[in-house]
């Protein structure tokens, strides 16, 4: 057993190790790659050969490959194999390589008897002991990680050795990647603080248009908001100021010139504009605040702050980053290694920090963030970073949802960006996906029916029918009658099991338990059966359809969430409500009209293709798969097919992500993206 | 030595440790986490001297309080799994002589105030907490109802003005 | 004596309530299930996750089992069988539990883990909606039984359950009690739908073992509690004391365990909304409505 855990040789626990070992043989749990669906659309029992589905790696023991799989897909696995705890054990299923794997415990044919076979055999190793006294260590490409440098101020600044930026001379930091940076690495479970460098950029910009003077009118709080006459700002609403008024010594707007004669005599003077001062209490005359008293403690506070180092009075140039370092000629900050700047006059500083709302905080600021130093007000922190929709501002982290994420398609890449528990924005992707079938030269029209079948696992008959009817078309020949009758009960029949599986992914992802596993056994029981047990099976799905609808709360839950603009390209389950629950009922609805389709079919079978002998032309053919509108054009030269042109759902529909999960709570954005079905195999990579 | 001193001895080095604790570690949510392990010391104080209510009261309390405090540290200076490496330690002169003087002071207070006899028939627990409802729900009556009222004054002041924010947001 | 009853009651119990569990979410009765699972996670290795913050990481399963079983010390389960009659009872409840929270975040933090981060934060959020309503109802409690011990809020009851006297305060307790338990349908701290496991996520092996019996002897305070607080704790004919306890305890374990299985999980936001627009106005109205009673109809 290569996953085993270590142990020493005839251990005091060796009795202990052997009990341990029957009753970790018991307790499978299993990850499936790519996903749960695709062993139900397999036919694979998962339960009744004794396999839970893990939530994540961590909380797995069996990696259950599915092959064959995109070298994407493996990639990612041997990324979730990584990740979990010994004992750990491979579970290898179907025709493929699996090749940064390790080699697989047991392996089988992908029918059902093939996995009891093979789980049989793994529990067999396992209660023969999960210990062994020597251990391989396991590694993939995909776990190599490089440390780059980068420079904290500036992200785009990348280097293989450490060294200072170019741009303002600082310390780069360490920062580990994986080699294989194209793949979304589950194991860099949270990009944490993700926004910050971008923060620090934005910020070096503003600083660069006011440098520029090329905006004349500025807003105090909104950097980014220029015009070029005098006005509000559309942000905040205060009045904009002319930048070359605050700038006066080469620091960016925030830096307020302070005319130091004028405040000893000053009483009243703006929080944000130091350099209004008035004898009388009253509002700016610049952003209309109120004016604050200037208290003699205000001005010791001062003093006490910018004491920092007491041969102030003589230095001369000092760190952007850590004010208190100071230096009476030019160099590097000890600190940080930026470039020290030349400090103008010491009246200006502090005429800078009378304005700060806060007085500490520099060694908070330090390094951590690329704003001015001295502050610590949440505005100053925050200012330019995105605001959310609530107006809470957050630090935002990046987390990735998938591929082989409990709820969603295995094989889904889904990156959210998240500011809390809210939504900012979502990168979608797949890892498995179309790969064009006439890569290697034309094809026989049959085996290009039989290649795009293969090619979507999750609706084989409808992509079957897809490429039966195109080249049908192009060959100008016309299935029968019976033939069509019998081809769309077969798609019915898909429909039913397809959105059977839907539920059971639905039910995984809101803990419905009961719910996930009546859809799975159902589907198993439909998905290749004949009409008359589909008949003999319609009692109990109408009993599940009937609890689904009657479930409280069920769709309160789905009916905010998802709403689809009228414009949407949706053409997948529909009704007069646009919602995830209108997609809800839709399915649930279709599975009943499916149910009647079927009733009156003779026989049920995969769609196979006309002879259409050595015909030459062009076709073109739709069909309503069970997630939505795919057409297909084809061109066929002499009985071959030369180029095709497949445009399936998913691909209209995973545009629709974004849009429908911006700014919602992450709950919600989950459900919103499962109310879709996207295929990642109908997407491309 | 009593136990009873002993234990107050134990929970009130507890509580001056991890008040330490706030200011070494490097990490917001440790700093506010000790904090609130200090502050479950001292109410672990009060039940060894005997205040039940006041104990339980405080170890409740603050577990929330603290907890609720470190999330908005977090939401705003997110420093995750305490790498940030930030330093607790601000206006360090000001902060000492702030921190010399109330320590001073409240040394003069417990010195020199006069504290009355030694009490030594202490009512049990249940006792305490019915006379604490007595003295609730009479002398002290107002003083509690002004304090709540301007608590709950405060708070909905606080989300209108955060509303109210919103709103402009919105607009823009 | 007693205390060695204790411990074999809280074994038992904890045992009882793991089965229950298993028995909710498999839709299958294994009595040796706990014993099994429990082996193989002590086979299981215990990974530490890189860049970790090891102090949170190691001490949050443990004082979500040290809370838990902090607050199990004021369940009197018979007259005499009690860990401790504080006078504070009632409230040292709510202390000792207000732990889990502590626990939680520190479970989420620790890893270093987005998912773990949110579900910690996120009970953060759940308590702001549950707390109101653990304590309002067990105020009305307190008052008719003038008391916040324990026994004497049991053999206030005497005359006429608590859940006759004010139906609403336990509707109200009960569902808050889910929430405190993160049972589903309030499971959003570890949602393995929505978080991949959340606070559980980067838990394996030992840790692990220890995160799940913390779990589930929080589930069992919870039920014991609303047994105490409601169902008249030892009271009853027939039985002796202690298995009217039993009984009581382990039913509204299964009832809390089965019925959120029947609902989707709530939305962080819907739960606020309505802990807080519906919750606590029917929780002061409850708290007037048995001030009433007691003064009106002293039972």
């Amino acid at each position: 057993m290569i996953g085993a855990r270590e142990t020493t040789e005839g251990g005091f626990f060796s009795p202990l190790q052997n009990i341990i070992s029957r009753a970790t043989a018991q307790r499978l749990s299993c990850l499936v790659v790519p996903g749960p669906e695709l062993a139900l659309a397999s036919g694979l029992d998962l339960p009744a050969a004794g396999l839970a589905l893990a939530a994540g790696p961590r909380q797995a023991n069996v990696l259950l490959l599915v092959l064959p799989l995109s070298e994407k897909l493996l990639t990612a696995a041997s990324i979730a194999y990584a990740q979990m705890p010994r004992p750990r054990m491979v579970l290898a299923l179907g025709e493929g390589t699996f090749s940064p794997l390790p080699e697989a415990d047991a392996t089988g044919p992908l029918t059902s008897e093939g996995l009891m076979e093979a789980t049989k055999k793994l529990r067999q190793i396992m209660a023969e002991g999960i210990f062994a006294t020597k251990i391989d260590d396991y590694d993939a490409p995909a776990l190599q990680t490089r440390i780059e440098y980068t420079c904290p101020m500036h992200p785009e600044v990348v280097s293989d050795e450490p060294g200072s930026c170019p741009k303002c001379g600082m310390f780069l930091v360490p920062k580990e990647t994986s080699t294989t940076s194209d793949t979304p690495s589950p194991h860099d479970h949270a990009t944490m603080a993700a926004s910050r460098p971008a923060a620090s950029v934005s910020s070096a910009e503003f600083a660069h248009t006011a440098d520029d003077n090329v905006a004349k009118y500025v807003c105090p709080m909104h950097p980014e908001v220029t015009s070029d006459a005098p006005g509000n700002c559309p942000k905040c609403g205060m009045n904009l100021v002319k930048p070359d008024e605050s700038e006066g010594h080469g620091h960016h707007t925030h830096s307020h010139s302070a005319h130091a004669d004028s405040e000893k005599t000053a009483k009243y003077v703006c929080p944000m504009h130091p350099e209004v001062t008035s004898n009388e209490p009253g509002s700016c005359p610049k952003c209309g605040m109120f004016l604050e008293e200037v208290t003699k403690a205000g001005g010791e506070e001062q003093h006490d702050h910018s004491s920092h180092a007491s041969g102030k009075e003589a230095a001369k140039y000092t760190c952007p980053m850590h004010p208190e370092v100071i230096s009476d000629s030019p160099g590097q900050c000890p600190k940080c290694g930026m470039n020290l700047e030349q400090q103008t006059t010491d009246d200006e500083h502090d005429g800078h920090q009378s304005s700060g709302h806060d007085h500490g905080g520099n060694a908070l600021l330090d390094g951590l963030i690329g704003l001015e130093p001295g502050f610590m007000s949440m505005i100053e922190m925050t200012d330019g970073t995105p605001r959310s929709s609530n107006g809470l501002q957050m630090e935002w982290i990046t987390a990735p949802f998938g591929p082989f994420f409990p709820g969603l398609p295995g094989g889904l890449t889904l990156e959210l960006e998240l500011d809390g528990d809210t939504v900012v924005e979502a990168k979608t992707g797949s890892l498995t996906g179309l790969q064009d079938p006439l890569k290697n030269g034309p094809l026989a029209a049959a085996d290009y029916v039989a290649a795009l079948g293969v090619q979507m696992p999750l609706a084989t008959i409808a992509y079957r029918l897809l490429a039966c009817r195109a080249i049908e078309v192009a060959g100008n020949t016309f299935a029968t009658p019976e033939i069509k009758a019998i081809r769309m009960a077969t798609l019915a029949r898909e429909r039913i099991a397809s959105h059977l599986s839907w539920l059971s992914q639905l039910g995984r992802q809101l803990g419905l338990k009961a719910v996930e596993r009546e859809a799975a056994t159902l589907h198993l029981l439909v998905h290749a059966a004949d009409p008359a047990t589909i008949q003999a099976l319609e009692p109990r799905v109408k009993k599940l359809l009937s609890k689904l609808r009657r479930t409280w709360f069920l769709s309160r839950r789905l009916a905010t969430v998802g709403a689809l603009p009228a414009s949407a390209a949706w053409d997948g389950p529909t009704s007069h409500d646009n919602t995830a629950a209108g997609r809800f009922t839709a399915r649930l609805d279709e599975i009943a009209t499916s149910l009647n389709e079927i009733k009156g079919a003779s026989s049920l079978s995969a769609p196979t293709l006309a002879d259409i002998g050595t015909a030459t032309g062009e076709g073109h053919a739709e069909v309503q798969t069970p997630r939505g509108l795919a057409s297909l054009h084809i061109k066929l030269e002499s009985g071959k097919v030369v180029s095709a042109t497949l445009k399936t759902p998913s691909m209209r529909h995973i545009k629709l992500v974004n849009p429908l999960i911006e700014q919602r709570e992450l709950a919600d954005a989950l459900v919103a993206v499962a109310s879709l079905d996207l295929s990642p195999w109908e997407l491309n990579t | 030595m009593s136990l009873q001193v002993f234990f107050l001895l134990a929970f009130g080095g507890a509580a001056v440790w991890f008040g330490i604790v706030v200011f070494l570690t490097h990490s917001m949510v440790r700093s506010a986490l000790a904090l609130l392990f200090s502050q479950t010391a001292i109410g672990a104080m009060f039940l060894v001297m005997q205040a039940e209510f006041l104990g339980v009261l405080q170890i409740m309390m603050m577990a929330t309080e603290m907890s609720i405090m470190a999330i908005f540290m977090v939401m705003f200076m997110m420093d995750p799994g305490g790498l940030g490496e930030m330093d607790m330690k601000h206006q360090r002169k000001t902060s000492l002589a702030a921190g010399l003087v109330a320590f001073f002071g409240a040394l003069a207070v417990a010195v020199f105030a006069d504290w009355g006899p030694l009490a030594t028939d202490i009512p049990d627990a249940g006792e305490q907490v019915r006379l604490l409802g007595f003295e609730l729900l009479g002398r002290s009556m107002l003083i509690f109802e002004s304090a709540g009222l301007t608590i709950l004054t405060a708070m909905i002041a606080a989300t209108a003005l955060a509303v109210q924010a919103r709103e402009r947001g919105a607009k823009a | 004596m007693s205390a060695v009853l204790l411990i074999l009651a809280l074994t038992v119990g904890v045992y009882a309530v793991a089965v229950l569990e298993d028995w909710a979410s498999h839709n299958r009765l294994r009595l040796l299930g706990p014993v099994i699972s429990t082996l193989a996670l002590l086979g299981q290795e215990s990974v530490l996750h890189r860049k970790n913050d090891r102090l949170f990481f190691e001490t949050a399963p443990i004082l979500l089992l040290v809370g838990a079983l902090l607050s199990l010390a004021i369940i009197p389960l018979a007259p005499g069988l009690i860990v401790t009659d504080l006078a504070t009872g009632a409230l040292f409840f709510n202390a000792a539990l207000a732990y889990v929270l502590v626990a939680l975040i520190m479970a989420g933090w620790g890893p270093d883990g987005a998912y773990g981060m949110i579900g910690g934060w996120r009970f953060l959020g759940q308590l702001i909606a549950y707390a109101m309503l653990v304590v309002m109802p067990i105020t009305t409690v307190a008052m008719r039984a003038e008391s916040l011990s324990t026994i004497t809020i049991v053999e206030s009851q005497a005359q006429l359950w608590n859940i006759v006297y004010q139906p609403l305060g336990f509707v109200l307790f009960a569902i808050a009690g889910m929430a405190m338990a993160f049972v589903p349908p309030f499971d959003l701290p570890n949602a393995e739908g929505e978080l991949a496991g959340g606070v559980e996520a980067e838990y394996t092996g030992v840790r692990r073992m220890v995160f799940r019996l913390g779990r589930m002897v929080l589930i069992l305070s919870v039920a014991s509690a609303t047994t105490v607080f409601y169902l008249g704790g030892w009271l009853g004919p027939w039985l002796p004391d202690w298995a009217w306890s039993a009984i009581k305890i382990l039913a509204v374990t299964a009832l809390m365990l089965a019925g959120g299985r029947m609902l989707p999980r709530v939305r962080e936001g819907t739960l606020l909304a309505w802990a807080w627009k519906l919750g606590i106005p029917l929780a002061l109205v409850n708290i007037f409505l048995v001030g009433v009673l007691v003064l009106v109809v002293p039972l």
